[in-house]
């Protein structure tokens, strides 16, 4: 029986500690660390305090409702650090961040949003969940399109390239919008190269005058705004 | 012919990823009017990519 239950309760130790340790540091390191600043106003710290609470909070209460511990540990939590940015106000002004410690603190965002998650416990089987589904393995109803990895691939890259260039700008007044539009252009270019890798036989019976005719009226406002430039460039 | 078509929408994302790049790079050399510009082209072009893949109201 005790050996039963040792992994059990190590198994809740780790999950607890997936999520503070990471939570923890990215707090310290973006929330706590401005809030103790003098001249910290008393509402960001009563913020962040209440924070630090909410985090520690919510995987014991997850433990017997999942639902309301996410809601308090990752909801609650996020939101009240929010709330502590928004009171710090120009406290945070990117002049006094240092960036080692928030590029720090950004990767310990990302460790708690992973810490959250769940994973397979060590040892356990899956056919052994109820929720199983039995019988031979499910055969795949397609295959890829030739090339549909070296296409999204290809997209992905095109993106990394649009998110690091915004890096450029050094405006601070611009720097957002920037990052903004690099942000969108990047979702954008990953979701239609996704489309055009996957999709493509699937459309195929389509007559391709069908496709070309469709297309039609963005490349047509597309090449014109391209001679606009090239006339734009003879003038200049 | 179906194929060209696949050729040409891969060509399409190709060239609004560049246009994007343009646009942003522009945008990081103070130049609003041609980030904007790039980044009109950008859009249009990707919007004809993915209708030259998949015809708007087909099923």
């Amino acid at each position: 029986m005790v050996a039963l239950e040792l992994p059990k309760k190590s198994h809740a130790l780790v999950s607890i500690a997936n999520v503070l340790l990471p939570g923890l540091y990215a707090w310290v390191t973006t929330v706590a660390y401005p809030a103790s600043h003098r001249g910290a106003p008393w509402p960001a710290r009563a913020a962040a305090l209440s924070a630090l609470v909410l985090l520690a909070l919510g995987p014991v209460v997850a433990f017997n409702r999942p639902a309301l511990g996410r809601a308090v540990g990752m909801l609650g939590f996020v939101a009240l650090c929010l709330l502590t940015w928004i009171f710090l106000g120009s406290l945070l002004n990117v002049d006094r961040l240092e960036p080692v410690r928030a590029g720090l603190g950004g990767i310990g965002w990302a460790l708690f949003g992973l810490g959250w998650g769940t994973q397979r416990r060590v040892g356990t089987i899956p056919e052994d969940d109820p929720h199983a589904i039995f019988g031979p393995p499910l055969a795949a109803r397609d295959r890829l399109p030739f090339g549909a990895l070296i296409v999204f691939g290809a997209s992905l890259v095109g993106a990394g390239v649009v998110l690091f260039l915004a890096w450029r700008v050094t405006r601070a007044e611009d720097a957002l919008l920037a990052q903004c539009v690099a942000l969108i252009a990047a979702i954008a270019l990953v979701g239609s190269g996704a489309r055009v890798a996957l999709d493509r036989g699937k459309w195929k019976p389509l007559a391709p005058r069908a496709r070309i005719n469709a297309a039609a009226r963005p490349l047509a406002l597309a090449a014109l705004l391209l001679a606009l430039g090239f006339v734009w460039i003879l003038l200049r | 012919m179906a194929r060209v078509v696949d050729f040409i929408s891969i060509m399409l994302l190709f060239a609004a990823g560049a246009a994007f790049a343009l646009g942003v790079h522009a945008l990081g050399d103070q130049r609003d009017l041609k980030a904007l510009y790039w980044l009109a082209i950008g859009a249009l072009v990707l919007r004809g990519a993915t209708d030259a893949l998949r015809p708007r109201g087909a099923r």
